[in-house]
């Protein structure tokens, strides 16, 4: 009766036992999967890693030539602005020098015009700056330089410093 | 039972938890990317710098003159540029100015020219 019992009872179990080892084949399988995956992730990880950091510092000389390349363009467009601004400004300057050299030759031939009006006039008792008594003259030439007039001695030439202020300013050899 | 319940507990203690294992994934796949992001930028770079070559001119090019020092070179020559344009600029106000008062003496001289009878009206 024992043996009979002892008989069910392990026939009845061995279902049982098949599923908890079948269970545990799988657990372990699953188990051993995960492990090898998370293994392979790690290495992975780690030669990804590795390479990033490789590229990365490789990387690192050429970002600076690529700047540096940036900066020589930049530089470039500004060099170009620069030299374009000194070119207009040599031509302002070469223009208004012209122009200077045009208003003055202008300027001195008002004033020749003007002083000519003068020729043929007498004056009385002129005295130089420099003591010269030359009596009475007649005016010859007034020129920006020279002055010519006529005396009992003859012609004479001085300079128009040479003349007392009021006829310097009357000749407009003195504003 | 009782032993292979304990070998099944101690693997499982060993293993990677669920948030590990994604965190590793999530790392892993960051790295990928970063990898393929230094290559996509590796690629602009050296585009960008064979444009940087094929622009410099010849007497600079790289073996005799470095991009830095290209690109010193560039900025003192802008330095440079900037002061001649500087004293350009002085001279050219002190030449207008020389126009101006020039302009005034001219004006005045016609003036003193119109002003004085000529000698036959005299």
């Amino acid at each position: 009766m024992g043996a009979g019992t002892g008989q069910l009872d392990s026939d009845s179990q061995r279902p049982m036992k098949n599923l908890i080892a079948l269970l545990l084949f799988l657990g372990g399988a699953s188990a051993w999967k995960m492990w090898y995956d998370h293994q392979n992730h790690l290495e992975g990880l780690s030669a990804a890693q590795e390479q990033a950091a490789a590229l990365d510092k490789s990387l690192q000389g050429t970002r600076a030539e690529v700047k540096a390349y940036a900066q020589i363009a930049q530089l470039r467009g500004q060099i170009t602005l620069a030299e374009n601004a000194v070119n207009s400004l040599r031509q302002q300057q070469l223009q208004a020098e012209q122009n200077l050299q045009i208003t003055q030759s202008q300027t001195l031939q008002s004033l020749a015009q003007a002083r000519q009006k003068f020729a043929g006039q007498v004056l009385q008792g002129l005295q130089l700056q420099d003591g010269r008594k030359l009596g009475n003259v007649r005016l010859i030439k007034l020129e920006e330089n020279n002055i010519s007039v006529a005396t009992v001695g003859g012609v004479v030439k001085f300079a128009p410093a040479q003349l007392p202020e009021p006829l310097r300013r009357q000749f407009f050899y003195q504003k | 039972m009782t032993l292979l319940a304990r070998i099944t507990l101690a693997a499982s203690l060993s293993l990677p938890t669920c948030e590990a294992q994604k965190k590793l994934q999530s790392d892993l796949t960051q790295a990928n990317e970063k990898v393929a992001a230094l290559h996509a930028e590796k690629q602009q770079l050296d585009q960008a710098l064979m444009a940087g070559l094929r622009s410099r001119p010849p007497a600079s090019k790289p073996g005799q003159v470095s991009a830095a020092q290209y690109a010193k070179d560039l900025q003192n020559q802008l330095s440079g540029l900037k002061t001649q344009a500087e004293t350009l600029q002085q001279n050219l106000s002190q030449t207008q100015s020389r126009l101006l008062e020039a302009q005034r003496q001219l004006e005045w001289a016609r003036a003193q020219a119109s002003s004085i009878p000529t000698p036959n009206a005299r």
